[in-house]
């Protein structure tokens, strides 16, 4: 279907409007632009193209695309594992490195500054669609590219980037009523094969916007109407209990932010929730048993007379039971979903824009009043970015099993002890693990590692710092290794033999006092 | 890196990506309209995943080494199936063949009123 067509004074407006804020964006998306590019000398070593470019070169050199392992001299170390991702990211600018010579660098950062003005498009039309206003719509898209840069993980456009962009694509086309299963399909899973783990994330996301956007001319009012309707509100409420957990990402960094001094934001690790039989006993659970499993059974019996409300009933039944099992997966850093709520923050964002240069027509503030108010909280995102304190703003991120067990093997080395630091440049260390004594403070992490060469000289470096602590615990894993390593040789000056925990991508040494 | 280098990837992105996605997008949502915005991004993640989609199975599935040659075979196919869907086709009735090929995926969920 067609798009509403919307009346020409309503049209008239929302050019108005957008002319006005037009230029902004342009200069916004400018700024943004150049500071990206900039971060190829302000932070060389930890910059996420730097990974893609190497990947790319190994699939120029090789002559194929890596997915499992590769062999040496193409890797860094004797295997090259990618953990759940299908390494497409890196081909494109490896095709275009092949088809027209360009450098992979530029490639990289050329398809990450473009997938991230798709998905300011995209946002802008879903909530151009949503809120029919151009200016929720316009805050709406820099609050999306904002959200990631408070959290200072921008780099996380980079290997996310598709699958989000995908799902928000189909979920476009859900809206405007132009519901081709064809591309809806290609766009979901073939963006989800660039991450499959985003699948569990994104898959329930899907149902829900089906179930409450899928109709013609739905605006963001009567999505919340529809929310809080009757056959509504278990789907609504199941939203924010599966939602609730997360929230604990924000109460751990506000308190490390405010009582530990941190100075960047902390990868937390959502505790898995796989249901077991203790747990379907408890409270969570039980209300989802009760209150899913008759009507379950109740439309499996009568599926073919039932309503289509009722079906959708159905439909919410399944998504709940795949969020309750997929939503709070393990090891889901803080990173990740930092972007992934970018989304919904934007879009809710604008039309929280939307109703409030409604409200100020309504008070009689000027156009122009109205659109410095939402001007402002859309710089909200940039000044908060510019208050973030962490030198690294785009630490490197290295999440995977084998770092869930190399921190799980650390809290209980260090289980009812207290004469211990943990030391490590892993910046996307996970937390929530009840893991204590972390040095968070990333200019002393980088002040320790810039005046020594051998573990030896860090020992003694490490006494100095900390005179009341007599083991120091140092956990890096090889990507840190390898691009921090430039910069700091300590990191490749240890023997990996003397290790107290090694896996293929992650160390933990026990050093005693100097 | 050069001004130049940065421009001639943000063009190839465009040629590579960008151009292949939205003749695509133009087949599979021949007569239905969409906003510019949308179009465009949408355009552009479509063509992400069918190039690199492409090569990655070229690659995994069927072994194909890549190359300079096999990657622009296979752009080239991305670029000009869907120019001959649309142009050649349109008038000879193969595109309905086409989509009933796709059996449910070919036809429309909702017709439009």
């Amino acid at each position: 279907m067609n798009p509403e067509p919307r009346s020409s004074e309503s049209s008239e407006a929302i050019s108005r409007g957008f002319q006005h804020l037009l230029p902004l964006g342009v200069v916004l998306a400018a700024i943004f632009t150049i500071g990206y590019f900039q971060a190829t000398s302000a932070f060389p070593f930890a910059f996420d193209p730097y990974w893609f470019m190497g990947t790319s070169r190994v699939v120029v050199q090789s002559g194929s695309v890596p997915h499992l392992e590769i062999p040496t001299p193409f890797a860094t170390t004797s295997t090259f594992v990618n953990i759940g991702y299908v390494p497409t990211q890196s081909t494109g600018p490896a095709a275009l490195g092949l088809l027209f010579g360009i450098d992979f660098f530029a490639a990289e950062q050329a398809q990450t500054t473009i997938i991230a003005a798709a998905l300011m498009l995209l946002v802008f039309a879903l909530a151009r669609r949503i809120t029919d206003s151009s200016v929720a719509a316009f805050v709406a898209a820099i609050l999306l590219l904002t959200t990631p840069y408070v959290f200072a993980r921008w780099n996380f456009f980079v290997p996310e980037n598709v699958a989000l962009a995908a799902f928000l694509a189909s979920m476009y086309l859900i809206m405007s009523g132009n519901q081709k299963p064809f591309l809806v399909a290609l766009l979901l899973f073939g963006g989800l094969a660039f991450h499959p783990r985003s699948f569990i994330f994104f898959a329930p996301m899907l149902f829900v916007a089906w179930f409450f956007l899928g109709t013609q001319g739905r605006t963001f009012s009567r999505v919340i109407r529809r929310m809080f309707r009757r056959e509504s509100i278990a789907a609504t409420a199941t939203l924010v209990i599966v939602g609730l957990p997360y929230l604990e990402a924000l109460r751990i960094n506000l308190y490390y932010f405010l009582f530990v001094g941190a100075t960047y934001t902390l990868a937390v690790s959502f505790e898995g929730q796989a249901p077991s039989l203790e747990q379907i006993s408890t409270l969570l659970n039980l209300y989802i048993a009760l209150l899913a499993a008759p009507p379950a059974v109740l439309f499996a019996l009568r599926w073919k007379t039932i309503s289509l409300g009722k079906r959708v009933l159905l439909i919410w039944w399944i998504a709940t039971w795949l969020m309750f099992f997929a939503a709070p997966i393990r090891n889901f850093p803080v990173d990740r979903f930092a972007f992934y709520v970018a989304v919904p923050t934007g879009i809710l964002g604008g039309a929280f824009a939307d109703v409030l240069v409604s409200r100020f027509r309504r008070s009689k503030w000027s156009r122009k009043q109205a659109l410095t108010a939402v001007i402002v909280a859309a710089l909200l995102g940039p000044a908060a970015f510019g208050l973030n304190e962490s030198p690294l703003k785009n630490p490197w991120v290295a999440w995977g099993n084998s770092e869930a067990a190399a921190v799980t093997f650390v809290e209980e080395m260090t289980a009812g002890r207290d004469d211990f630091v943990i030391f490590t440049p892993e910046y996307s260390l996970p937390y929530g693990y009840g893991l204590r004594h972390v040095e968070l403070r990333e200019e002393v992490i980088a002040a320790v590692l810039d005046d020594v060469t051998d573990v030896s000289e860090l020992r003694c470096r490490l006494s100095e710092e900390y005179p009341s602590s007599s083991t120091f615990v140092i956990i890096y894993t090889n990507i840190s290794r390898n691009q921090l390593g430039t910069r700091y040789p300590v990191l490749r000056a240890f023997d990996p033999a003397t290790a107290a925990f090694a896996r293929t991508t992650v160390w933990v040494y026990e050093l005693p006092r100097c | 890196m050069t001004l130049a280098e940065v421009a001639l990837a943000v063009i190839g992105y465009v040629v590579v990506f960008l151009l292949p996605g939205f003749l695509w997008t133009r087949v599979l949502l021949r007569d239905r309209r969409i906003e510019l915005p949308a179009n465009l991004a949408i355009s552009f993640v479509v063509g992400l995943i069918l190039v690199n989609g492409s090569i990655f199975f070229a690659s995994f599935l069927f072994q194909v080494s890549i190359n300079q040659l096999s990657v622009a075979a296979i752009f080239t196919v991305l670029l000009i199936a869907p120019v001959g869907i649309l142009f050649r086709l349109k008038d000879s009735g193969l595109l309905k063949i086409f989509q009933r090929l796709l059996g449910p995926f070919g036809r429309r969920l909702r017709p439009g009123k």
